[in-house]
């Protein structure tokens, strides 16, 4: 029969055992590495592009910007997918003149940088939401628009 | 935003009343309302997307600008419409006419010869059209007038101006208002006779 | 017919005449078939547009639209003002940067207090920190709720005029 003084300290060392196991899976949560795709896609109201390396973006991605946005169809110039380490950062190239810098943040948060020509020219910083799609746009020649959708992979 | 108070269901006059006091959540509730009654004006009078676009949301800023000027004399989105065709009108007499245009309105004007040789339409070519169709044949043959004659016809018809309301706009004399109307109405007949043949046929 | 004769048909539909002038037109179009027939089609004309004028869509969701439109109304209202600001901005340069840095820290503080964002407000989930990094460029935010989308619209704060087309373009996408 176990002594009550050694029961006790053996629920004691259980308990603490408990702990140390929750906080070692609960510091992951609070700093994780994000496996993010960044998408930069061209819109446009010309119906006559066509590039087999530049393919129509999905009817889900194009249904969703023509909502948004006056440009009725949408092409994928680029791709990169990435993991950002847990509070550090990452740079997607989407192209020659355009990067991303993304740095994962607590909360979990991601600040945003966008790199034009090399010159930093805009910076977020944001909560990311389940579910929600991030895009950094603007207008480029012609009357078109370009666009860079972040999307958490890990959600998907 | 959960905060924000819901306009939907509020009256434009009292809208208004709040966006002249500052209330910009008031007046971008009035812009919801009324945006594509204002982009749809626009675009028939530019036939551009872009610049209805950019024209419609100019027209929007400057009425924020003139809110306390607006004394319910018309309905808000009357006083609205008006702001945009002005400033249609003022883009379009930047904008540089292509030569065939300018000849057809020469034409026009001196009683020409396609004036002349547009024949009666005697059978009504919208009969029996449901109005959803109706009005895209309408929107198809404002898109083959000129600017002109389209903006005269819009003005008269739609903005149910007088003529010398028109002429004062479009700074031009009754005299001509009153021949890029008919000849603008007796187009815009034969176009719809067109179409339906093309229908029939 | 001639030209005048055509025309007075028309202001005769249109109730540009006098009483007078117009029981005259009324009769003369009675009696004459060719003026009855060009009446008529001035008439279905008129009957076609009136009420039927294209109903079209803006292509271009509720917030986009709006966000635009704010952007020029504040941008409007930020030049009108300019130059009463000059007088006191001496002291006032200080506040803007006073004020922003105390933003960033209540949002830095509420954020490390609360932590996981799981069951917080929905508004503080949605917020957004944006900042200029290049004085030629300004960018502002939106969210489209019907899409769940987060918008970050950058633009060039030189530019006046849609510029002309290069047949080298240099794009961003290059």
């Amino acid at each position: 029969m176990i002594p009550f003084r050694a029961r006790s300290f053996h629920r004691l060392i259980r308990c603490l055992l408990v702990l140390f196991f929750v906080a070692l899976l609960a510091a992951p949560l609070q700093a994780a590495e994000l496996k993010l795709e960044a998408r930069l896609i061209w819109g446009t109201n010309e119906d006559t592009y066509s590039d087999p390396k530049h393919p129509r973006v999905d009817e889900s991605t194009a249904a969703k910007l023509s909502k948004i946005f006056q440009w009725k169809y949408y092409f994928e110039m680029n791709r990169v997918v990435a993991i950002v380490p847990s509070r550090g950062t990452k740079s997607f190239e989407m192209s020659k003149k355009c990067v991303i810098e993304i740095t994962e943040l607590a909360g979990p948060k991601v600040e945003v940088k966008l790199i034009g020509d090399g010159k930093p020219v805009n910076k977020t910083t944001k909560h990311l939401t389940k579910g929600e799609s991030f895009t950094i746009a603007g207008d480029d020649k012609n009357g078109c628009a370009w666009f860079v959708i972040i999307t958490d992979l890990d959600e998907k | 935003m959960a905060t924000q108070p819901d306009n939907t269901k509020v009256s434009d006059e009292k809208l208004v009343r709040g966006a002249q006091k500052g209330d910009m959540v008031a007046f971008e509730e009035l812009v919801a309302r009324h945006r594509d009654k204002l982009y749809a004006r626009a675009f028939s009078m530019m036939r551009n997307e872009d610049e209805a676009i950019d024209l419609s949301q100019e027209a929007w800023v400057k009425g924020w600008q003139r809110l306390k000027q607006f004394q319910g004399e018309s309905s808000f989105v009357t006083w609205m419409t008006r702001i945009v065709i002005n400033l249609c009108l003022d883009q379009l007499r930047k904008q540089k006419r292509h030569r065939a245009e300018s000849i057809e309105l020469l034409e026009e004007e001196s009683g020409g010869v396609e004036r002349q040789m547009l024949p009666v339409v005697a059978a009504n070519p919208t009969e029996r059209l449901e109005r959803a169709e109706l009005r895209a044949r309408i929107d198809r043959a404002l898109g083959q007038l000129s600017y002109e004659h389209r903006t005269v016809l819009i003005l008269h018809e739609f903005e149910e101006l007088e003529y010398k309301e028109i002429a004062k706009k479009m700074q031009c004399s009754i005299g001509t208002v009153m021949s890029r109307l008919f000849y603008a109405r007796r187009k815009m007949a034969n176009l719809l006779a067109g179409f339906k043949r093309e229908e029939l046929s | 017919m001639n030209q005048k004769s055509e025309l007075r048909l028309q202001s005769y539909l249109d109730g540009e005449l006098s009483p007078r002038q117009a029981r005259r037109v009324a009769e003369w179009s009675s009696r004459d078939p060719e003026a009855r027939a060009l009446l008529g089609e001035l008439k279905m004309a008129r009957t076609a547009l009136a009420g039927n004028e294209p109903e079209l869509h803006l292509p271009e969701s509720r917030e986009f639209y709006w966000s635009k439109i704010r952007r020029e109304i504040e941008r409007a209202e930020k030049a009108e003002a300019g130059f009463l600001r000059r007088a006191w901005f001496s002291w006032r340069k200080y506040l803007v940067p006073l004020a922003g840095t105390a933003l960033v820290a209540i949002l830095a503080i509420s954020t490390a207090r609360f932590g996981d964002v799981t069951g917080a407000d929905e508004s503080a989930r949605h917020l957004a920190e944006v900042e200029n990094l290049s004085e030629h460029t300004g960018a502002y935010s939106f969210r489209s709720h019907a899409e769940n989308m987060f918008v970050v619209w950058v633009y060039d704060q030189n530019q006046e005029a849609p510029p002309e087309p290069e047949p080298e373009a240099d794009l961003i996408l290059q």
